[in-house]
């Protein structure tokens, strides 16, 4: 019975102290890393948020700037302010225009500017039409070709 | 005692680990609270913290015309605020502050004296007071960019535009009628879009698109069919007739009939849109051209006899006994030069402008054939134009109690009814559409960031058929020629009628004013611009063929000129 009897046992200095110690210290230090991961993001998104914000600020003043600019631009290339000036340096308004007929030379069909027209111009990729990218491209064949027969001997 | 020693750290150990995880869940309960639970409190407190007083308004789209050319845009200004708690020495300050803001120093002083949370010192500053300000850098004073609306064309295309007021509010013209659209913070979002209270935005029912998807990227610029050029013509064109004339006001519309695009519409009084709050009148802000309507004359022949000639009432060859006079409904009509011009065709009579002729017509016609050709015409609702303020006119039908018959034979020379002078241009323009009437508009296409939204010409209805659209350009072309001939350009063919109309006062009219215009398409067989002129009140002459239908040729000169059309080879 004496051989059976053990003395008192610590159960974190005993086998499975070592063990438990571990986990908890594990758990804390999981926890701390969690906590410090997302106080990071959370503070890098905060630190992110000032500066888009700055820069939206920014660009809004930016923007104030620019249209404050566009109407200095604007008010100096007014209608009335460009005729003074026009004037100032001696030309005169057309009223009266003689159109001269050159006999063999085409007329241009419609030459008012309409919406669809004025619409086309202001549309880059309308410019770009296929009739226009195949008329450049035979130019182009037609140069190199040329281009190359002249170097052949 | 040895097993005491050994308790003791697993005592601590516990109590540790307590203490720790207790700060940790009393730190995570916190950063929860803060985070989420109080989350709308603390953003709220944030965004009405006292620094600013109030909110910055967004920055206003743009207008600009057809080629690109800035109508109206923000300029920059500044409101200045302060926090009175936060100024060391109002006194000081005050007196610092008097000369630049314009304001006494003693009132300066009370007001950043006083315990109110902010106060409004000024509500605009110019752009160099504000930065001035600025560079003081003084505590507790705000100075904030307040945008202020420029127009850098001055008066040019005013009525057209409207005006923007403090409150970033737009009235009148283009900026009232799409303030949605370019003051997006008045704007619903997509989600209040999809409920289910429809929104009352007349831009909605024009665009078949979101509008949230428009304004996602900050207010759109709007691109107007507007040409600065030919508004600026216009508009030197009518000032030169007023002042010739002597007259009172008048307008001008500039419009391209084949798709219903106004090109230029000037008014005259006029005002400036940037310092609207000084225009002498507030009724000077309302655009003549689509809001007041008069008597429209001998214009309104157009109408007469294109509705005879497609009803089938009359034909070109027929012939009309002209008397003289006339009595419809029991009362006696006149032509204007009191005369009996005998046996005349009716292109003889629009040429001659023969009041009788036009009443004989609309007696044969008949009120229900000719009251719905007229409405076909547009007459009596508005056009739909986008512009505010729109009226639609004055027109009795036999079904209203205060029609009388008679005026079937006044209504025939323009009298007894009132017509816009856009509603006119429209009617006209129908004629030289080849029947089809087009809705007429200003706003060329929407541009917000890298995307484009057009807006497509829209046909309104089929007036009449193109012959009988034909058939009037032909009379038309006489009557420009030999009633009207100061209308017309050397080497181009002109369409076109003048009206001479008088004003309608209590129990009669006016015997002494009147209201002279003329409507005009050109080229004409293949027209690309018509022009309405209406000179109010001329006091040398007050026939139209005299006063405005020269106003008609010196613009239509010029046009042609500035739209390279050539005139017809021989």
């Amino acid at each position: 019975m004496a051989q059976n009897r053990r003395p008192p046992t610590n159960n974190i200095l005993n086998h499975s102290r070592p063990q438990g110690a571990l986990a908890f210290l594990a758990t804390i230090v999981i926890l701390g890393l969690v906590g410090w991961v997302y106080l990071r993001q959370a503070s890098e998104a905060a630190e992110l948020q000032h500066r888009i914000q700055a820069l939206r600020h920014q660009e809004q003043e930016l923007q104030r700037q620019n249209d404050q600019l566009a109407y200095e631009v604007a008010r100096l290339a007014s209608v009335d302010h460009l005729n003074a000036r026009a004037r100032q340096l001696g030309y005169v308004a057309v009223s009266q225009a003689r159109f001269v007929a050159v006999a063999g030379y085409p007329s241009p069909q419609e030459t008012a500017p309409d919406e669809t027209m004025t619409l086309a111009q202001r549309d880059p990729a309308g410019r770009a039409t296929p009739s226009a990218v195949a008329g450049w491209w035979e130019t182009f064949t037609g140069q190199f070709e040329a281009w190359a027969q002249s170097e052949q001997p | 005692m040895a097993a005491n020693v050994d308790t003791l750290p697993r005592h601590r150990l516990i109590v540790l680990a307590g203490v720790m995880v207790g700060f940790g869940l009393i730190l995570t309960w916190q950063l929860v609270r803060w985070q989420v639970i109080e989350r709308d409190q603390f953003i709220s407190i944030v965004e009405n913290r006292p620094t600013g007083g109030e909110q910055t308004p967004a920055r206003r789209g743009r207008i600009l015309d057809r080629q690109g050319h800035p109508l109206a845009l923000d300029t920059i200004e500044y409101q200045i605020t302060a926090t009175p708690g936060w100024i060391g020495d109002p006194g000081q300050v005050a007196l610092r502050l008097a000369p630049l803001l314009e304001l006494p120093a003693q009132e300066l002083t009370a007001m950043l004296s006083s315990d109110t949370p902010w106060v409004l010192l000024r509500r605009r500053v110019s752009r160099e007071v504000g930065e001035t300000l600025r560079e003081w850098d003084i505590y507790g004073l705000h100075v904030t960019h307040w945008p202020r609306r420029g127009y850098p064309e001055g008066s040019l295309a005013a009525h057209l535009l409207g005006f923007v007021a403090q409150d970033q509010q737009g009235f009148y013209g283009i900026e009232g009628y799409y303030n949605q659209l370019l003051a997006p913070s008045a704007f619903p979002t997509e989600a209040e879009e999809k409920s289910a209270t429809p929104t009352s935005s007349v831009a909605t029912e024009i665009f078949p698109f979101s509008l949230a998807k428009v304004t996602k990227q900050g207010s759109p610029d709007l691109i107007l069919t507007v040409d600065r050029v030919i508004q600026h013509i216009a508009e030197q064109e009518l000032d030169a007739a007023i002042n010739q004339h002597r007259a009172s006001g008048g307008s001008v519309i500039v419009m391209d009939p084949r798709s219903g695009a106004i090109l230029a519409m000037a008014s005259r009084p006029v005002y400036d849109p940037e310092y609207y709050s000084q225009t002498p009148s507030t009724e000077l802000w309302a655009d003549p051209a689509v809001t007041w309507d008069y008597e429209p004359g001998s214009v309104f022949k157009i109408v007469t006899v294109a509705s005879a000639l497609d009803a089938g009432t009359i034909t070109l060859d027929q012939t009309f006994d002209d008397k003289g006079v006339i009595e419809v409904g029991g009362r006696q009509l006149y032509n204007w030069d009191r005369q009996a011009h005998g046996h005349v065709t009716i292109t003889d009579a629009m040429t001659l402008s023969l009041n009788t002729v036009m009443a004989e017509v609309n007696t044969t016609v008949g009120p229900k054939i000719f009251y719905a050709y007229v409405q076909r015409f547009g007459f009596g609702r508005p056009t739909g134009i986008d512009l505010t303020g729109e009226s639609e006119g004055q027109l009795k039908l036999p079904s209203d109690a205060m029609w009388n018959e008679s005026e079937l034979g006044t209504n025939a020379f323009g009298q007894g009814l009132a017509v816009t002078p856009l509603q006119m241009a429209c009617g006209v323009a129908a004629i030289a559409n080849r029947g089809t009437m087009m809705v007429p508009h200003v706003l060329q296409e929407i541009v917000s960031q890298d995307q484009v939204w057009p807006r497509h010409p829209t046909v309104a209805r089929q007036v009449v058929s193109p012959e009988t659209a034909k058939q009037v350009t032909e009379i038309l072309i006489r009557a420009a020629q030999e009633g009207a001939p100061a209308s017309v350009v050397p080497g181009y063919t002109i369409a076109g009628k003048s009206g001479t109309a008088q004003i309608p006062i209590p129990g009669g009219y006016d015997p002494e004013w009147t209201i002279a215009s003329f409507v005009g398409f050109a080229p004409a067989h293949e027209p690309q611009f018509l022009i309405l002129v209406k000179v109010d009140r001329p006091q040398d002459t007050p026939w139209g063929a005299a006063v405005a239908a020269p106003v008609f040729r010196n613009i239509a000169q010029r046009l042609f000129v500035m739209m390279d059309i050539q005139p017809p080879r021989e």
